[in-house]
């Protein structure tokens, strides 16, 4: 177990692109953060360089307290889990959870020890410590009976398991997996999610999770990171990542489907809050946004998740339905208002028909507001 | 114009229409060219109502000496109307002698070719030659103006065109000698006069010539290096001169009669290898065949060089740094001299002998001896005109013309046994001990005398053998022929019921048609033809039906009796065990160099490939003098790195040639890894980099991840690298054919080299075809073995992915 600190971590490729910027962030012991983002915004990065395989060129990053910019991996005592597994594909399972291990064993061998002539009995205890290792990370997995075959042998889930058996035998201090799931069919990467999220939990050791997958990102992160162009957006736990997204693309890029926007301008009085966008009007008692009501009319995007837009529902205005989309336990419904495209969602069993006009209102107590800027920053 | 735009399109368009055209255009314009030189060569030969074909070379002579032959054939043609004479020219002896092999085979040889005099006993034992003998009496009784008098040449010349069948000098005369050399040594007179000696005179004595190479030994120029006293060659030729002047002879009145363990033979060898071996500098020898002759007194480091004929003066010619002159061998006990003769001689399978004679008795007339005598290469062997100043030309060097005429008289000419396979074993042994220096010269001459005795009382040798059976195999061969071919054209014309597939399919056979035609004519047929001809006895001197049936006898001569064929096998595996392994690891070190992301990675790369498409020939001309002892490049940079260690850099193909000739060619190798290393690389980009990655993390270092990650992914590629190159291997021969010719002794001669040396010089073209099959059994159970002994340490898995 440990804690991973970085301050003002930065990477510079050598060409000038700059992949990484000004990443400060504190892991705790034991805790499971999750690095998301669109491909692209350095989080693969972020992590290799947490390994040890790229460069820190900007910054201080620190394992328990130890500086490790200029550590290699092998001095790092973490484990990585591949996208692609990486598993060796000249050894056998067995092999391939021990290869790790043999690294560090402290007797030499028998052709060692024909040179230093101090042969010891020590390195065949520890032949079977290290077997006894490799025996236990393989029945944690459940892949036992694997141990013998060959990679090439193993369907995409087993490989999965092994990969995590390689790095889960070492013990190490830090955990590092790099989109570990991506190569799975849908069933199994749920699945594979629940068991991770267990493992963790029996483990209780540091990890390190990067996916592009905002709802991977949700579903497993104690606290999730999300990146964007190298740079920092947020950091929060998944709930605070959901309900109070940092920015506009924090709140685009989590939820299924996407939060509603709308640019438009809005007005304060006291507690009474007016968003005019184009010919929709929103209006209703926000007091969360009273701060804001000095500045007077002001141009802003309002952010409504689609469970926040209420159908049929009194006083609304009226909307055309787009579209439904069934999902069996609740309906995503687009509709159309004053030219305005909404997407809500709805229990299952309302019914609303494609074509059909409907009342459409908000709940602004709910809703996100955002500065209509490149920034796009958070106001209430 | 980008690509995918109309206009890049329509150019593609005219693009590949313009080459289909030129393409077509090439194929007929050079059927058309062959076609009209037939048709202008059939026009003729209705004028012509004859045609000679002459073959000959030019090796010393260059285009000199080919522009006479051809200017004194011009003027035959105009002498003689409905006369046509066709010249053929391959080069030097050594292609000479291969095309004169190849035309005798296909039944069509020349009219009139040279032979040395050193073949006309395996010429005329394969009664190749045509007895001149009645030509000359007819000639006589005819009284002929321009009849050859014998009486008028040198009559050493004329007799070494005597054979009787046993011994050269008497019986039928199969050549008229066209020019002659006696042998002696050149000397370099700067060197003399800066010893303060005084120049050789033409009677001069072993014990002279050797204090004057003592005394240069010890000269040492502006650098303090030391000169060398004499290059002396031990060609097989002159150690029996050499013998000869102290009287003495390898044989008695014939070669069933050997004299090498006469005791002043013994003594005689004995102090020349003494000479060479255990002295410092006095003594060099041709190291080479690149290095012997002229190169190494042209150098100006040597005092002497031979013993050589009259064959070098065209090129000591354009020496300029110092001055040189000629004296001739040295007398020991005796004074003797040897003659090197070449004539103009007429093919038994002549089908115009009157015509060929006349073409000779021209030839060999005094005209055009006094013409060929300008290139000075040869002594004229009509003695007036020697004497004449044709030959006696006091305007160029060598000043003592005289020193080639006076030994004449008394020179003889040294003659070989019909089995052409003496001469080089008795050049091969003794060299061991003359110029190798590992062996004694009892040991050598023991080694001749046992090597010799097996040969010739080998069946093969001596029996008598059925004509071969190639009824019985024409026709079995003519059935599986016909077999295969009816095969092959109920596939390509049977029906798949499908209409479109059996479109497709013929379409399918159409194109590989020519392959397979190829297939057939140019591989599967000689490949069968190997195989039946490796139970026979043919010469390749005449058609394949003068070939006789020898069952396995070539094989056990081969796998029992043949030491030579051994020690081949036994060199190239040694060069086989130190070229696999070290030119596989430089490959692999090279590909980890070249897999860099550096910088102008790619011009490295294809700096590295570049060796290895150089041609092999040239390559091997460079090398040979990389390896020069004194002078090459090789020593020269190991010199000062051994001087630490005390040491000297190995006299490569010398005396140190039993340790390190195979392995020079290993080292040669060694700068051509590029095809290996292209497929290394090739495998190393294959590598996934996450493995790395992963090892990394697994805490291992770069060694580590080398071997227990790059090798293990690498493993197929390496062995079939390893394979190839193991292949490669024994297969090895141009590199030894250009710069040892399998020299010193046999301790370069490579298998196939080997089988060269029977084929083409030899004439044992069954021997060869035996020789050929078993190195592919051998290459087979390698290649098995190295598949069988690696099958736990290649992993395919790294492939499968």
């Amino acid at each position: 177990m440990a804690t991973i600190s970085l301050d003002r971590v930065g990477k510079i490729y050598p060409g000038g692109v700059r992949a990484v910027e000004g990443v400060d962030l504190r892991i705790a012991h034991g805790e499971f953060t999750v690095l998301v983002g669109p491909s692209g915004c350095g989080k693969s990065t972020l992590l290799r360089m947490i390994a040890g395989l790229e460069t820190i060129t900007e910054g201080v990053m620190k394992i328990d307290d130890l500086v490790v910019n200029q550590l290699p991996p092998q001095a790092r005592d973490i484990a990585m889990v591949f996208q692609n597994y990486a598993l060796y594909p000249h050894m056998n399972v067995h092999d391939n959870m021990a290869f790790g291990l043999l690294r560090r064993r402290k007797f030499p061998s028998r052709l060692k020890s024909i040179f230093s002539g101090s042969y010891n009995s020590g390195r065949k205890t520890e032949q079977q410590e290290i077997n006894r290792k490799v025996t236990a990370a393989a029945a944690t997995l459940g892949i036992t009976q694997l141990l013998g075959r060959r990679p090439a042998a193993l369907s995409g889930g087993q490989r999965q398991r092994v990969a995590l058996g390689r790095a889960l035998v070492r013990q190490p201090k830090v955990f590092l997996l790099d989109e570990p799931l991506s190569n799975l069919d849908a069933k199994l990467r749920v699945e594979m999610r629940a068991e991770l999220r267990m493992l963790h939990r029996r483990l209780g050791v540091t990890m390190v999770y990067v996916t592009h997958d905002q709802e991977e990102a949700m579903s497993l992160g104690d606290r999730v990171v999300v990146l964007k162009d190298g740079l920092v957006q947020q950091i929060a736990a998944p709930q605070e990542i959901y309900s109070k997204p940092a920015n506009r693309f924090v709140a685009e890029f989590v939820g299924t489907p996407t939060m509603n926007m709308l640019e438009g301008s809005l007005t304060m009085k006291d507690n009474w809050a007016t968003f005019a966008s184009k010919s929709l009007q929103f209006q209703g008692v926000v007091s969360a946004w009273q701060p804001l009501a000095p500045r007077g009319a002001q141009s802003a995007v309002l952010g409504i998740r689609p469970e926040h837009v209420l159908l049929n529902a009194a006083g609304g205005m009226s909307a055309t339905v787009d579209a439904v989309e069934h999902y069996g336990d609740r309906m995503d419904v687009v509709v159309q208002a004053s030219g305005q495209r909404l997407v809500a969602r709805c229990g299952p069993d309302a019914s609303i028909h494609e074509g059909s006009t409907i009342s459409v209102a908000v709940d602004l107590t709910r809703a996100h507001l955002f500065e209509n800027n490149q920034a796009g920053m958070r106001i209430g | 114009m980008r690509r995918g735009s109309e206009i890049w399109k329509t150019f593609t368009y005219l693009a590949r229409g313009v080459f289909a055209f030129a393409a077509i255009a090439l194929v007929l314009w050079s059927f058309g060219r062959v076609g009209l030189r037939q048709w202008n060569h059939w026009r003729e030969s209705a004028e012509i109502k004859q045609e000679l074909v002459v073959l000959h070379w030019s090796g010393e002579g260059g285009p000199e000496e080919d522009e006479i032959v051809d200017n004194s054939l011009r003027a035959f043609e105009a002498a003689n109307p409905g006369v046509r004479v066709r010249r053929i020219n391959p080069g030097d002896a050594g292609s000479f002698y291969t095309k004169l092999q190849t035309m005798l085979a296909s039944g069509e040889p020349p009219d009139v070719f040279y032979v040395g005099a050193e073949r006309v006993a395996s010429f005329s034992d394969m009664d190749l030659l045509e007895p001149l003998d009645r030509f000359l009496e007819s000639d006589h009784a005819g009284n002929v103006a321009d009849r050859i008098k014998l009486e008028d040449f040198y009559p050493t010349t004329v007799s070494a065109f005597r054979f009787d069948g046993k011994n050269a000098g008497n019986g039928a005369l199969y050549g008229i000698p066209k020019d002659f050399t006696t042998v002696g040594f050149y000397y370099n007179k700067d060197l003399f006069a800066k010893a303060g000696l005084k120049f050789p005179s033409n009677n001069w004595t072993w014990d002279e010539y050797i204090a004057d190479a003592r005394a240069i030994a010890k000269l040492k120029d502006a650098n303090g290096e030391p000169y060398i006293g004499s290059e002396f060659v031990t060609w097989p030729m002159m150690v029996r001169a050499y013998l000869r002047s102290e009287g003495v002879e390898v044989r008695g009145n014939n070669f069933d009669d050997l004299r090498l363990e006469d005791p002043k033979v013994q003594a005689a060898l004995e102090r020349l290898r003494s000479w060479r071996q255990d002295e410092t500098n006095t003594l060099t020898s041709g190291r080479s065949k690149l290095a012997t002759g002229a190169a190494v007194f042209t150098t100006g480091r040597v005092g002497m060089a031979g013993p050589f004929g009259r064959w070098v003066v065209p090129e000591y010619r354009r020496i300029h740094d110092f001055d040189w002159d000629y004296a001739p061998l040295p007398r020991g006990a005796a004074d003797g001299n040897v003659i090197a003769t070449v004539s103009w001689s007429m093919a038994k399978q002549s089908k115009n002998k009157d015509t060929a004679w006349k073409l000779i008795r021209w030839l060999t007339g005094p005209d055009a001896q006094a013409s060929g005598a300008k290139l000075g290469l040869a002594i004229p062997t009509n003695r007036a005109v020697a004497q004449s100043t044709a030959f006696l030309d006091s305007t160029k060097k060598p000043l003592n013309n005289q020193g080639f005429l006076d030994p004449a008289p008394n020179a003889l000419v040294v003659d070989w046994p019909a089995n052409p396979r003496f001469e080089q074993l008795l050049g091969t042994t003794l060299d061991r001990a003359l110029k190798v220096g590992d062996q004694t010269v009892k040991q050598s001459t023991d080694d001749f005398n046992r090597m010799w005795l097996a040969e010739n009382s080998s069946p093969l040798a001596r029996g008598n053998f059925e004509a071969f059976p190639w009824s019985l195999f024409g026709w079995s061969i003519s059935m599986c022929a016909i077999v295969v071919i009816s095969l092959l054209a109920f596939l390509a014309l049977r029906s798949y019921g499908d209409s479109a597939m059996t479109r497709e399919a013929r379409w399918g056979w159409l194109l590989v048609s020519p392959w397979l035609l190829g297939f057939m004519i140019f591989m599967a047929f000689p490949i069968v033809m190997s195989l039946l001809l490796g139970f026979a006895k043919w010469r390749g001197v005449s058609t394949l039906d003068e070939a006789t049936w020898v069952g396995w006898g070539n094989y056990k001569q081969l796998l029992f009796h043949d030491e030579r064929f051994i020690t081949s096998l036994k060199v190239t595996l040694y060069y086989t065990i130190i070229a696999v392994p070290g030119g596989q690891m430089l490959a692999l070190l090279a590909a980890l160099l070249m897999n860099q992301k550096v910088r102008g990675i790619h011009f490295f790369r294809a700096a590295w490939y570049l060796p290895s498409v150089l041609a092999g020939v040239g390559v091997a001309v460079l090398w040979r003098w990389v390896f020069d002892t004194d002078g090459g490049l090789m020593n020269a940079a190991l010199r000062p790195l051994l001087h630490v260690f005390g040491a000297t850099p190995p006299d490569w193909f010398g005396k140190d040639a039993a340790t390190w000739g195979a392995p020079a060619f290993a080292i040669m190798g060694f700068w051509m890894v590029g095809g290996g290393m292209m497929i290394y690389l090739a495998g190393l980009q294959g590598v996934p980099e996450e493995l790395h990655e992963a090892a990394q993390i697994d805490g291992v270092g770069a060694f580590g991840r080398f071997f227990r990650i790059t090798i293990p992914m690498l493993s197929p590629v390496i062995l079939f690298n390893v394979i190839m190159s193991i292949i490669g291997c024994f297969q090895v021969f141009t590199q030894a054919f250009v710069m040892t010719g399998g020299e010193p002794g046999d301790l370069t001669r490579f298998y196939v080299l080997y089988l060269y040396n029977q084929a083409f010089e030899f004439y044992e073209m069954g021997y060869a075809s035996a020789m050929a099959w078993i190195l592919l059994v051998i290459i087979l159970a390698f290649t098995m073995l190295t598949l069988r002994g690696s099958r736990k340490l290649v992993h395919y898995e790294g492939l499968r992915r």
